[in-house]
């Protein structure tokens, strides 16, 4: 086996570990020993693959992350436990500020955040009129991120399903009039926002059709077919912009690797169309993808949000819409917080397994 | 190449994809990914195609309609017709009102007066935002480029904090949090409402702006004339301000116009998630949330198609248009 | 699956002959008094089955119903998980009476100053304990504000006549008054909102609001079939008390249903899709399009449908009078001769409703006939000179108040609608000030509106409307549950005089009086009697609910639907 098949068998090998020990953790392990445990792994993948300096920016961003969203509170006018509270004896409004730290110096205030923050001890005030108790933000995320990511993890296959096999084909058939007009489709389909396709969606085919469910989600524990239908329409019209854009790439990608010389020699081979575009030119490019899959990441996040509310899908995104009509803020500032806090995450992630996997990278960083 | 400026390795892998494939890929806020005229990467066009002037066609109404809005011949957009709610577009039935074309939205309002002075605020707010956002993202990247060293990783650390926060709940935090002060401040809560969402989302999009500025200072600070200035002992505020900045504003124009597509979605998108201007003001989006639910009972599912089909084109035509001016300038140099 | 026949069942409050009335016509020409039709028959309960049932909004606070702020949501679930000490019922004559539900006797002394209560026996909360003296004694206190760590802002005010609450043997208490309370037992329903919860509620005020035990045909605590609980914003289940103390007329023990389960559905459009859909079998509404729409499905013999605009509430626009600029006279005239009730009416609510002109619906005691009460016609041009009125002597340019609505499209609409027609009469600036249902009340509370969009006033008798027009508590302090906070000399005496005044007919004139006040002060712009309807899946059926224990026919008043009585086709 070569140096670099090893490396390969290396790394997957860890990261089957880290996912089996991980499931393991959260099936476990109390809330924050699996955090602590995540953050951990996290920390150790960023050193080992890409050095202590950027571990140091992440925890920097992720500081200033926390930090801007703890201050959110104080950009409200007046007495925000007025909101929050609502009609309440002055004495709950007093240990609400106090519970707030919006009495304290921004400092303090921050400090006291982060402790609650790490601990999971984040509250959800409800407007009882006659106590700051409330429910864990945690516990109600916890119900909610398993929809959100479903529903992410859907659009991408959904686009992937269908932007392979057209970027394949349009490749292939480069200048032909099926690439012009596939190319002012996606143009199109770029410049449609995903919650418009949402509604023509719901319109021809919930409303005027029933084939789909207008609102609601079924989990998939209730009813596995309902659970996709519910999840159809949404996931469909997330997946638009991603049509588009890895359509595009992998089209552009493969167009540059069929004219390398490696292709022209397999087809000298005598090697099939069909062996030389899935296996030789196909192979490259799913990098690029993945970097257009992570690059969209925020976009997606925001998409999931709206399709939620407009679906009324129960996760996080619908979770941060309830939040903030019923102004919830203590509540909302958590949730800005984890959705930041992840993404960030996701993000050094993501980089981290990009400068893994990539031979370029590896190469330039082997020979350098 | 001149030197492009590698944040992560990742994104130096990315740079070279994006210049090998003429696509511009920006990791911040989702400026749209142009189209390749088929068939012909690599050729810099420099003729304006049929769709552009198509592009250049509807725009140019938008703005007449925009401007002209008070001569229209149709009702006020807050003045309620009898016997007007509901109706559909185009009605010729005998108990459809005449005069308007467009229908009728859930209160008797004429759909045409509705889009029109939506546009109107729709594209204040996103072209307020776009301002904000080269106002302080452009003079930041502009800084960056030119001053390199410690002040520019300040300042990409900076950008790097901003867009850490995926950017609709970005936009939508600072819009919650801030929409009272500024009320408390501007008293009028509408135009508190327009005032909010316009610096909500210029703030957003302050990092890519800052970011494609600071690409595109970069390769023209290094050139030759501006070694040459400097060394002639001109201050460093005339050089950025005289030589490198106007050389920078035609491939921003590209820029700014693709921005202002995505903040007119992003408006409808807040809109969507109640964080937009409270009716009786009109905005395309609010003029869908008020319609969406005639669209699920099918009744007047008009309101919310003409709202998202102005978007639709309106955003259409800005990409094609911006598109075509980035291919003229040729900027593929300066993406990231 | 239907076997049945779906019926499109209408049981409404209507023809004033007394005919057999369930017109499903447009414009609800009923009018409204008189008797509950005969329900038709639907067959033989099935046992077994779920109800998810579609509610208006969620219930942010929570269910300590001593503590709790309950709306038209909240009332459904405490519905289902507690039962009343009375209950109304139709008196025979067009009106209601309060009769005893979970109580076997609730009667007053000669002059009415000692209420006596005597709970049915061998009934038990849903943790075992049982139903006895003590208990009541617990809640009765604990409304009136004495048991610590369950205080709420409204009830203590509500029972503030009560003296005290004595136990005089295990099944009964007597509940001593400091003045004359005439309609106490009207009080003691308090539109479903005066449940028996078991002392263990209250014994950990911290998760009162969440540990709900109660009397009732459904249970969430200690479970044993069905995940019970409460997620907020999601779902609120329950499973069948096994223990229910309550049979139907054939002595068939009830609920039918095996689990109940209500989701807060804000959105009435959503709702009615769900209903259709499948996701929801069951629904209320009050919006008046809507229920154009559902009667409509209901003639098709898609869905089963029951109204009620039976002692209906005052659908009306809430004006904030001690504060600028409706604390002028001027100023609320104006809005209640520009007013258009009746295109309101037509546009937002279909026709379905009826003009309202008084607080009190057409089956209250105190009803008086719309010409006698002196609401003015609608008058432009009076408008207009009361509005002049109001600039010259303030001095203002414009009459500028906010419209307080929730956040709903529905209301959202009706909101700019009355916007506009405010803007008709001259210069005036309303702006729309939006907020989340469940935060709407705390909003009210605060007094931070000038005109609000509001729905109120269920009953037959006036004397449980005195809390929200009263000027001030028991003490003195201010009234903030009176959220217009309306301070009128003559309204607080005549809710005084008639609250302890036993001869009908005076009760009934003081309480007219009242209508002629608000209609000549115009603290409040009614607009419409409220019709609520109760939409169900075709193979849902008992809407109406089943017979009292004592024999005597139910009444439907406002949005509280007994849920005993449901039943699902097997």
């Amino acid at each position: 086996m070569g140096e670099e098949a090893r490396h390969r068998l290396l790394v997957w090998a860890l990261v089957a570990i880290g996912v089996v020990g991980l499931v393991a953790l959260v099936v476990v392990a109390p809330t924050g020993v699996t955090v602590a445990a995540v953050a951990a792994l996290i920390a150790v993948a960023v050193v080992a693959f890409a050095g202590w300096r950027r571990l140091l920016q992440v925890v920097v961003v992720l500081v200033l992350v926390t930090f801007f969203v703890s201050v959110l509170i104080r950009l409200l006018p007046g007495d925000p436990t007025d909101a929050i509270l609502g009609f309440s004896t002055p004495e709950q409004r007093a240990d609400l500020r106090q519970e707030l730290g919006l009495d304290d110096n921004i400092f303090s205030q921050y400090w006291d955040f982060l402790n609650d923050f790490l601990r999971g001890d984040t509250n959800y005030y409800q407007s009882s009129g006659q106590r700051a108790e409330g429910t864990p933000v945690w516990d109600r995320l916890g119900n909610a991120l398993p929809v959100s990511l479903l529903l992410m993890f859907y659009a991408q296959v959904i686009a992937l399903v269908i932007a392979i096999p057209l970027g394949i084909l349009t490749a292939y058939r480069a200048g032909s009039r099926l690439d012009k007009s596939v190319n002012t489709g996606a143009f199109a389909l770029i410049a449609l926002p995903n919650f418009v396709l949402a509604y023509l969606l719901i319109y021809y085919l919930a409303v005027r059709r029933d084939f789909f469910p207008t609102q609601g989600y079924v989990p998939f524990g209730e009813n596995a077919s309902e659970h996709f239908r519910s999840l159809f329409l949404p996931a469909l019209s997330l997946s638009a912009g991603l049509i588009a854009a890895y359509m595009r790439l992998l089209r552009s990608d493969m167009i540059q690797t069929l004219q390398e010389d490696f292709i022209t020699m397999a087809r000298s081979k005598g090697l099939t169309t069909r062996r030389i575009l899935l296996r030789h030119a196909l192979r490259p490019s799913s990098f690029t993808l993945l970097t257009v899959a992570a690059i969209n990441l925020g976009a997606l996040v925001g998409g999931v949000v709206v399709i939620e509310v407009i679906f009324q899908l129960p996760g996080v995104g619908l979770l941060l819409f309830q939040a903030i009509n019923a102004k919830q803020y203590p509540a909302l500032q958590t949730m800005i917080g984890i959705i930041a806090i992840v993404y960030v995450l996701a993000n050094v992630v993501v980089d981290v397994l990009y400068s893994v996997l990539d031979p370029r990278i590896r190469h330039a960083r082997a020979a350098g | 190449m001149p030197e492009q400026p590698a944040d992560t390795l990742r994104e130096k892998a990315i740079a070279d994809e994006a210049a090998a494939t003429d696509l511009p890929v920006d990791a911040g806020i989702e400026v749209p990914i142009a189209a390749v005229e088929a068939g012909t990467e690599g050729v810099v066009k420099k003729r304006l195609g049929f769709g552009a002037w198509l592009a250049i066609g509807w725009l140019g109404l938008l703005l007449l309609l925009m401007v002209f809005a008070p001569l229209l011949p149709t009702p006020g957009p807050r003045e309620r017709v009898s016997g007007l709610a509901f109706q559909q577009p185009l009605c010729n039935a005998s108990d459809c009102i005449s005069g308007h074309p467009l229908g009728g939205d859930t209160i008797g309002r004429d759909m045409t007066a509705r889009l029109v002075y939506g546009a109107r605020n729709s594209l204040f707010i996103g072209t307020g935002a776009v301002i904000v956002g080269f106002l302080i993202g452009g003079f930041l990247g502009l800084v960056a480029g030119y001053y390199r060293g410690r002040l520019e990783s300040f300042i990409v650390g900076f950008l790097d904090v901003l867009l850490s926060v995926p950017a609709l709940i970005l936009a939508l935090s600072l819009t919650i949090f801030l929409q009272e002060r500024v009320q408390d401040i501007v008293g009028s809560s509408e135009m508190a409402g327009r005032l909010t969402l316009t610096f909500a989302l210029g703030i957003v999009a302050i990092p890519s702006i800052g970011r494609i500025t600071r690409a595109n200072t970069l390769v023209w600070a290094q050139r030759e004339f501006v070694t040459a200035a400097r060394a002639q002992g001109a201050k460093d505020s005339r050089i950025m301000f005289r030589e490198v900045l106007p050389n920078v504003v035609p491939a921003m124009a590209a820029i700014a116009l693709l921005a202002l597509a995505v903040l007119i979605i992003a408006e409808a998108a807040l809109s969507i998630l109640g964080a937009g201007i409270t009716p009786p003001a009109p905005t395309w989006g609010n003029i869908i949330v008020e319609g969406f639910d005639y669209l699920t009972n099918g009744r007047a599912p008009h309101i919310v198609f003409e709202a998202s089909g102005a978007i639709f084109l309106t955003v259409l035509a800005i990409n094609y248009l911006g598109d075509a001016i980035r291919e003229r300038f040729d900027v593929r140099e300066a993406r990231l | 699956m239907a076997a049945v026949a779906a019926t499109g069942m209408i049981a409404a409050a209507c023809g004033g002959s007394g005919g057999s009335g369930g017109g499903s016509g447009a414009g609800g020409d009923g009018d409204g008094g008189a008797q509950f039709d005969e329900p038709p028959d639907e067959g033989t309960p099935t046992r077994g089955g779920k109800v998810t049932y579609g509610l208006e909004a969620e219930t942010g606070g929570g269910w300590c119903l001593p503590t709790a702020q309950l709306a038209a949501g909240g009332i459904q679930v405490a519905t289902s998980v507690y039962d009343t000490l009375v209950a109304p019922a139709s008196d025979g004559a067009g009106g209601v009476e309060y009769v005893p539900f979970l109580a076997e006797t609730v009667e007053p002394n000669d002059d009415y100053t000692q209420w006596t209560i005597k709970v049915r026996e061998g009934i038990t909360f849903h943790d075992g304990t049982p139903l006895n003296a003590e208990a009541v004694k617990l809640n009765l206190d604990a409304f009136r504000g004495e048991v610590p760590g369950v205080v709420g802002p409204l009830f203590p005010i509500v029972f503030a006549p009560v003296a005290t609450v004595d136990v005089v043997d295990d099944l009964t208490v007597t509940v001593t008054m400091n003045q004359p309370w005439v309609a106490f037992n009207a009080t003691l329903w308090g539109t479903g909102r005066i449940g028996m919860s078991a002392p263990a509620q209250f014994a950990s005020p911290d998760n009162c609001e969440s540990n709900l035990i109660g009397t009732g045909p459904f249970r969430i605590f200690n479970c044993e079939n069905v995940d019970c609980g409460w997620v907020i914003n999601d779902r609120f289940t329950a499973e069948a008390n096994p223990d229910y103390w309550r049979q139907d007329a054939d002595g068939e023990q009830l609920p039918y249903l095996d689990e109940i389960e209500f989701r807060p559905v804000p959105a009435v459009a959503q709702r009615v899709n769900g209903l259709v859909g499948g996701d929801l079998n069951a629904m209320h509404t009050s919006d008046g399009a809507t229920i154009a729409d559902l009667r409509a499905d209901a003639e098709a013999g898609q869905v089963n449908l029951l109204e009620s605009d039976f002692a209906a509430e005052i659908g009306y626009s809430m004006l904030q009078v001690e504060d600028p600029p409706f604390n002028n006279k001027n100023a609320r005239k104006a809005l209640q001769y520009g007013l258009d009730a009746d295109e309101l009416i037509e546009l937002t609510q279909a026709g379905v409703v009826k003009r309202a002109v008084q607080p009190f619906a057409e089956d209250n005691l105190a009803y008086l006939p719309p010409e006698e009460v002196g609401w003015p016609d609608r008058d432009l041009d009076q408008a207009r000179q009361f509005l002049d009125a109001y600039l010259q002597e303030t001095g203002e340019t414009e009459l500028s108040f906010t419209i307080l609505t929730t956040n709903d499209p529905v209301n959202l609409r009706l909101a700019q609608i009355v916007q506009d027609q405010l803007a008709q009469i001259g210069p005036v600036n309303a702006t729309i000030d939006q907020v989340d249902q469940t935060e709407i009340i705390n909003t009210a509370l605060g007094g931070e509106f000038g005109l609000n969009l509001w729905r109120n006033h269920p009953g037959g008798d006036p004397d449980t409307q005195r809390i929200w027009w009263y000027s001030t508590t028991p003490e003195g302090a201010p009234n903030f549950v009176n959220f217009g906070r309306i301070n009128d000399p003559e309204i607080d005496r005549l809710f005084d005089e008639a609250r302890s005044e036993p001869d009908p007919e005076t009760r009934k004139e003081h309480y007219q009086q009242v209508s002629k006040i608000f209609a000549e002060e115009a603290y409040n712009l009614w607009a419409w009697y409220t019709v609520w309807a109760f939409a169900a899946a075709d193979d849902v059926h008992g809407l109406f609910p089943p017979q009292l224990p004592d024999g005597q026919d139910p009444v439907i008043i406002a949005s509280v639907q007994p849920v005993a009585g449901l039943w699902v086709d097997q």
